[in-house]
């Protein structure tokens, strides 16, 4: 697979960059229900982490070699390769956009989707593919780049499975802290260093090698890292307390994010800390609206320490920003709230009083927030697991 | 025995623990604070006590000495008596609603005196509280070494390792002398023999040390089980039975699908026949809980030609798997108990009239808790 440098002349490079955002959820009927169920509280807000915790072992076993892609067509008789064991299903398609004559032009669309067979919920995102670096002699058809189809899903696989496999062994210590960029960026930087042999595909045609430059969306990568570790930090907690959020935006604001952490520490945060707005793509799987989020993972720091923590939410429109407060005592009940407030450490102290709710909510202008807690005290499969979503929605 | 209960494992160690650890957090609590945890105030009967509460459990620690032999010259006492005796008295009480009050009792006795000593009745009060403040020191320091002590897996030698560090604390603190002072003036350094009070003290351990170390114990096992159906028919799974633990990843489905093209959400089809798999996980609900349950296949069309896979990981011992026919009207728990105790194998074979199922796991014991079970169903 990987091998000598290639000769120019017998080897095709495509760099991909970003086309959407993150890893995104599509917005449709399963996806409303599941996330207005999170937001009720208690046992409905953790059936929905129960249903994402499931698919630690999709990923988990991903990375172990023990899921393999498996090559397949689409309804229309497009090529694809599809995983699944059940309770995830994943499938990679890419489709022909034009014939590119030179280094520089688009020449195809690639997307990864996945789909949670319990919640009905998929996640969904695609890639602009263009040819980096190609022989002159070369003419770029859509019959070549179908051929090349396979190769591409096989890198892209590839790009996954070690993904899944560094978040694994970033999750499995005693103290895990996962930077999700960190290690994105070293997966596409190590891939795109990976040459495929391609004579099998496209050997008639001149072409020895293929390989493919990631660099561009480690970004992108970074937002599917959080959809892999959740769950696996959920299967390996090796802390005394943890508590998860995932803060899904559904109005068409972008919105940032300050995580100010008084008790505890971040095993896990997004790559980045913009959290877009809904999005319109149309494409091969028809028009989609897609609806992004960002996921937090904080433990306690000792086996005896609290976790508790502020989360600022900032829409870009100029509305009031949104001030979260989680607390997680070492004794005595957890408390959410959610309401506006200026200094985080401010907020933390004035807002971390038990209040016994599951479920809280408030409205800044245009947008309201809702957050979720699935328990107030005690253990959930023998942790002290504890989950919230925080819904963002118009008001 | 409270103990036994609480190294049976499963609920009677959870139940143990949930009482003892309030003892236990005594225990850190008297390692944390030190000297400064005992606050002395005038005992029973003219002797002194030492009290120390961490607001929930409770430890007195009094001492009452015999009275001297009036006015006598210690010259005068025969040689192998000890000079100074006394009583010894440490009560560890739990209020409501636990009501556990623990005492124990024991002769102490001072090594030995300066040979010319006189013990007039002001040095014989003096004493007391020297000996109180060896003796607190010596829980203190017994508490933090019971606390050190490497369980590792052998629970059973656990209270004989608390005996010896018992000892050890005692033989330490023997060493060190105390200064009797009498206005203010050092008249004297004394010695303590606490080797009275190892016996004693291994009551105390039990109740102080052992939620500790037991929960130092406590074991998080993940079990993962795939089943792949590699023959032409439909099979249906179930668990119709769990021993202990709980299933948390299970398909949607009950469902597995015979060999072929797979279909997915999106309407893909794969261009080659694949086989279906049916991944769950299950995880022991308590820490001193182990998993154990029950798979029955049921393949499509086909009547007794179930199979049922016994999967055993229990909290002490070695895994178990086993394969084998649950019969017309099954009785689960029977099964289970019958076909749960460690075989030493790691693979299980069971075929019938159509069917060949196999069923491994990948390791019997150790293995950081975490096993992974392979079974796999195909024509004959």
């Amino acid at each position: 697979m990987t091998g000598s440098t290639p000769d120019p002349a017998d080897s095709i490079t495509f760099a991909v960059e970003p086309d959407t955002s993150g890893f995104p959820a599509v917005v449709d009927a399963a996806f409303r229900t599941a996330v207005s169920q999170s937001k009720l509280g208690g046992d409905s807000t953790q059936r929905y982490f129960d249903a994402l915790n499931q698919t630690s072992d999709f990923w988990g076993d991903l990375a172990s070699g023990a899921i393999t892609f498996a090559p397949g067509v689409d309804p229309k008789g497009n090529p694809v390769f599809m995983a699944s064991n059940g309770n995830v299903e994943m499938r990679l398609a890419a489709e022909f956009v034009s014939d590119g004559g030179k280094p520089g032009d688009l020449v195809g669309n690639a997307t990864v989707a996945t789909h949670n067979t319990t919640l009905g919920v998929s996640s969904w995102t695609a890639v602009a593919v263009r040819i980096a670096t190609m022989p002159l002699y070369l003419k770029f058809t859509a019959d070549l780049f179908s051929k090349l189809l396979v190769p591409i899903y096989r890198n892209t696989a590839r790009v996954l499975t070690d993904l899944a496999s560094r978040l694994q062994q970033a999750t499995r210590t005693e103290t895990p802290t996962i930077d999700a960029l960190a290690e994105s960026s070293e997966v596409v930087e190590q891939e795109s260093q990976v040459v495929d042999n391609v004579a099998a595909e496209v050997g008639e045609e001149g072409l020895e090698y293929m390989s493919i430059e990631w660099g561009a969306v480690a970004l992108d990568v970074a937002g599917l890292a959080p959809l892999m570790a959740l769950p696996m930090l959920a299967e390996f907690l090796g802390h005394a307390m943890t508590h998860a959020l995932i803060v899904q935006n559904v109005t068409s604001t972008d919105f940032t994010w300050t995580q100010t952490v008084v008790h505890g520490e971040t095993a896990m945060q997004p790559g980045q800390n913009a959290l877009p707005g809904l999005k319109h793509e149309s494409g091969a799987d028809g028009d989609l609206t897609l609806s992004s989020s960002a996921s937090f993972q904080t433990v306690n720091y000792t086996d005896y320490g609290a976790i508790g923590y502020v989360l600022q939410l900032r829409p870009a429109d100029g509305s009031p920003a949104a001030t979260l407060v989680v607390s997680v005592p070492w004794e005595g009940d957890n408390t959410v709230w959610v309401g506006a407030a200026s200094d985080p450490d401010q907020a933390y102290r004035q807002h971390n009083v038990p209040t016994g709710q599951l479920t809280t909510k408030a409205t800044f202008g245009g947008y309201t927030v809702t957050l979720s807690l699935n328990k107030l005290s005690g253990k959930t499969y023998d942790s002290y697991y504890y989950c919230s979503t925080a819904v963002i929605e118009p008001a | 025995m409270l103990l036994d209960e609480g190294l049976a494992g499963g609920s009677g160690t959870a139940s143990y623990l949930q009482h003892m650890l309030k003892l236990a957090s005594f225990s850190t609590y008297l390692s944390k604070n030190g000297e400064s945890a005992f606050t002395v105030s005038p005992g029973p009967g003219g002797g002194e006590q030492a009290t120390a509460s961490d607001g929930v459990t409770t430890m007195t620690v009094g001492v009452i000495l015999d009275p001297p032999p009036s006015g006598a010259s210690l010259a005068s006492l025969p040689a192998d008596q000890p000079p100074v005796r006394g009583i010894a008295t440490v009560r560890l009480a739990l209020p409501h609603p636990f009501n556990v009050v623990k005492i124990a009792q024991f002769a102490v006795s001072l090594a030995e005196l300066p040979p010319d000593f006189v013990l007039t009745q002001q040095v014989w009060q003096a004493l007391l509280k020297p000996l109180l403040s060896r003796f607190t020191s010596f829980l203190r320091n017994a508490v933090d070494s019971w606390l050190e002590t490497d369980v590792g897996e052998d629970v059973a030698g656990l209270t004989d390792s608390l005996d010896a560090a018992t000892s050890e604390v005692a033989d330490a603190t023997a060493e060190e002398t105390a200064e009797v002072l009498v206005e203010e003036e050092v008249v004297a350094e004394v010695a303590i023999d606490l080797s009275a009070a190892v016996p004693a003290l291994a009551g105390l351990a039990v109740l102080l040390a052992i939620p500790l170390l037991i929960s130092a114990l406590a074991k998080q096992f993940v079990l993962h089980i795939e089943l792949n159906n590699l023959t032409d028919v439909d099979l249906t799974w179930s668990i119709p039975y769990t021993d202990e633990g709980a299933v948390t990843v299970q398909p949607a489905s009950s469902v597995l699908p015979k060999m072929g093209r797979a279909t997915d959400s999106w309407g893909d089809e794969t261009t080659v026949p694949v086989v279906f798999q049916a991944i769950f996980s299950s995880m022991n609900t308590s820490g001193y809980e182990g998993i154990g349950l029950i798979l029955k296949l049921s393949p499509a069309g086909y009547t007794g030609q179930d199979t049922c896979a016994v999967i055993s990981i229990p909290w002490l011992a070695d895994n178990a798997v086993w394969l084998g026919d649950p019969g017309r009207t099954p009785d689960w728990a029977a099964i289970y108990s019958g076909h749960s105790a460690p075989t030493g194998a790691t693979r299980a074979f069971h075929g019938n009239q159509h069917f060949s199922v196999t069923l491994a796991i990948d390791a019997l014991s150790g293995h950081n808790d975490e096993y992974h079970c392979v079974a796999r169903i195909q024509r004959l």
